[in-house]
């Protein structure tokens, strides 16, 4: 029987021939990843339980990307607790303050997460890790189900074929695709239910999707409900998995002959640049729209966007720029391999000669405002994975959401800007 | 004895009922982060005043299309526990009603067009193992899917905490030892 490259994964980490979407499946995980703000809490709820030991220690994976400087005595409190989590679960696999960055992308850098892994984590953008081929599940609270059982129960959810033909213009970047699905979804322009559906991508236009780019689908299409998302793995992604591999993998594809609840098709020379406007990540609309608007805030990376290719293009528009006077920019690259590499290749002192602020690899200001928050009234933009209301600090502040390419050009002009208008943007 | 037939007096609720705004208004989500016993009397507080007090425990909610749609929020469904209701609805977003088994609400999310076989005030009757539906008032009846037996025992057991308890009992040892290895 044919299935998608999702059902088979899931077939095959739930040790079954066959799984069909609603079927309920016990999925055994390669890893489980959780960050830093569910491992105190869920250190203190299984000792409540009386449930002292993990599954399996090996395969649990601690990470530090939501509070990576402690901007609080509480934080610095929480840090000390998952020490003591850690040494008292004896995990191997934590990465502190400084270590790996954003658990959402150092896992698949590191060649601990690879094409076809099937793996468990407590927050729904994990649904990066389909941009590298595999499928990781979001826990939320019951994650402490799977730190003590090892599984939970899993739907095995529908799945949407999405074929992109075409190609991104120039300007146009892989976060406005998302963004546009994302509101072309909620908004009935394709007529399809989209909640808790798999969205698995095809087309030749695949071919110029790198994995940064393909992180930044999976990342703006995660908040309106989808169950996950997938991309087949091309050549490159598989030859680089190869060389960073911490264990032997099998790149998983659909079968041809899969069946798909609904088949859309996208033309990707039609998409212009997108911003989404303040209150909710599905309001996308053309930038000609939000073009103009005063910014007082900007910032570019964290999980979304936060992969070098990402960063080359910020660095690309920002060299021989300066942020405008009244703006402020903070970059965050995903991971510290990645702000290593900024400082050897020269993109650091591009950003500082600009007068761009670079966090500490993670979450950035994204993660509620606790690092470079906004102020009542300003206005930001930003490739942050949300937009809502009190996501970066003050509850009436506005926060719009672009591509790094509109969000580096918008902070070198002050207002939102069309990347177009940018030269350097025009490659 | 069949434990997953339950019988209860109705609350009839309308379609796309918002999690954030008329299941638990976000203003109290923010000030009473988990704490139930604060968050029982503001229990869709928009849309029928004092619910809470006009329900005793195995009481249904019987709503409409979406319910509880919007980002998964806990607060609301930890309320519909608190007061040890059951839920049937016409559909609601997956997370929502994952959030809800993991709380323990007996629940069913696919009965498609129940709204219009009940009044608010009907006893009704619900077999979640069969899916056989009851208006015990008019004697209107429908028949669902049945809930999938594991998702039906892990509500009628109390949600995931007391799920993990069992498990704790029945598997901890032998597991200690293979995870200390």
């Amino acid at each position: 029987m044919a299935m998608t490259a999702t059902e088979k994964i899931l077939a095959r980490a739930s040790g079954k021939n066959l799984v069909r979407p609603g079927d309920t499946a016990y999925p055994d995980p390669e890893l489980v990843i959780v960050h830093d703000g569910y491992v105190a809490a869920s250190k203190s709820q299984l000792d409540e339980l009386g449930i002292p030991v993990l599954f399996d220690r090996k395969r649990v994976v601690f990470v530090t990307d939501h509070a990576v400087v402690y901007t609080t005595p509480q934080l610095a409190e929480r840090g000390a607790a998952i020490r003591k989590a850690v040494q008292e679960w004896r995990v191997e696999n934590f990465f502190d303050v400084g270590q790996g960055g954003h658990g959402h992308i150092f896992p698949m850098e590191m060649g601990m997460v690879l094409p076809g892994s099937f793996l468990f984590a407590n927050d729904m953008h994990c649904t990066n890790n389909g941009a590298i081929g595999a499928v990781a599940m979001r826990t939320g609270t019951e994650i402490i189900c799977v730190l003590a059982t090892g599984t939970m129960w899993v739907e095995v959810p529908s799945t949407i074929q999405i074929t992109l033909t075409g190609r991104l213009q120039p300007g146009v970047f892989a976060r406005d695709l998302g963004y546009r699905l994302a509101r072309n979804f909620t908004n009935g322009t394709y007529g399809v239910d989209w909640d808790y559906r798999v969205l698995e991508f095809a087309g030749d236009a695949l071919d110029h999707m790198n994995l940064a780019s393909r992180v930044a689908v999976c990342n703006t299409v995660t908040e309106i409900g989808v169950a996950n998302v997938f991309f087949p793995p091309s050549e490159e992604i598989i030859r680089d998995a190869q060389q960073r591999a911490q264990r032997p993998f099998t790149a998983v594809y659909s079968d041809p002959d899969a069946h798909y609840e609904a088949e859309l098709a996208i033309d990707l020379d039609r998409l212009n640049p997108q911003v989404v406007l303040p209150g909710a990540p599905d309001q996308a609309t053309d930038i000609g729209t939000a073009a103009g608007q005063r910014v007082d805030h900007a910032f570019i990376g964290s999980c979304g966007s936060g992969m070098y290719d990402d960063l080359v293009t910020t660095a690309r528009i920002l060299k021989g720029n300066k942020v405008a006077s009244r703006t402020r920019l903070f970059i965050v690259p995903g991971t510290t391999a990645t702000a290593a590499r900024m400082v050897e290749d020269g993109l650091m002192r591009v950003f500082q000669e600009a007068g761009a602020v670079v966090l500490p690899a993670g979450c950035g200001p994204c993660s509620r405002g606790t690092m470079a928050p906004l102020a009542s009234g300003e206005v930001s933009i930003s490739t942050g994975a949300t937009n809502v209301a009190g996501r970066m600090g003050a509850k009436d502040a506005e926060i719009y959401l672009a591509s790094p390419a509109t969000v580096a050009c918008s902070a070198v002009a002050g207002k939102i800007t069309d990347p177009r208008e940018f030269a350097t943007c025009l490659y | 004895m069949n434990i997953a037939k339950l019988r209860g007096r109705c609350h009839k609720f309308g379609h796309e009922m918002h999690m954030d705004t008329k299941v638990m208004p976000y203003k109290y989500i923010a000030l009473h982060g988990f704490d139930a016993e604060k968050l029982v009397p503001y229990l869709f507080e928009d849309v029928v005043q004092d619910f809470y007090k006009r329900t005793q425990p195995g009481d249904f909610i019987i709503a409409g299309r979406n319910f509880a749609f919007g980002k998964a929020h806990p607060q609301g469904l930890i309320a519909i526990a608190t007061l040890k209701l059951r839920l049937l609805c016409e559909s609601m977003p997956f997370n929502s009603f994952r959030g809800a088994i993991s709380r323990g609400i007996v629940c069913h999310r696919r009965c498609e067009g129940i709204t219009e076989l009940v009044n608010d005030g009907d006893i009704v009757e619900m077999d979640f193992s069969t899916g056989e539906f009851t208006n015990v008032t008019t004697g209107a009846t429908a028949r669902y899917a049945p809930v999938q037996q594991d998702l039906l025992n892990m509500m009628l057991l109390g949600g995931m905490r007391p799920m993990l308890e069992k498990w704790r009992d029945t598997h901890l040892r032998a597991n200690a030892s293979v995870s200390s290895g």
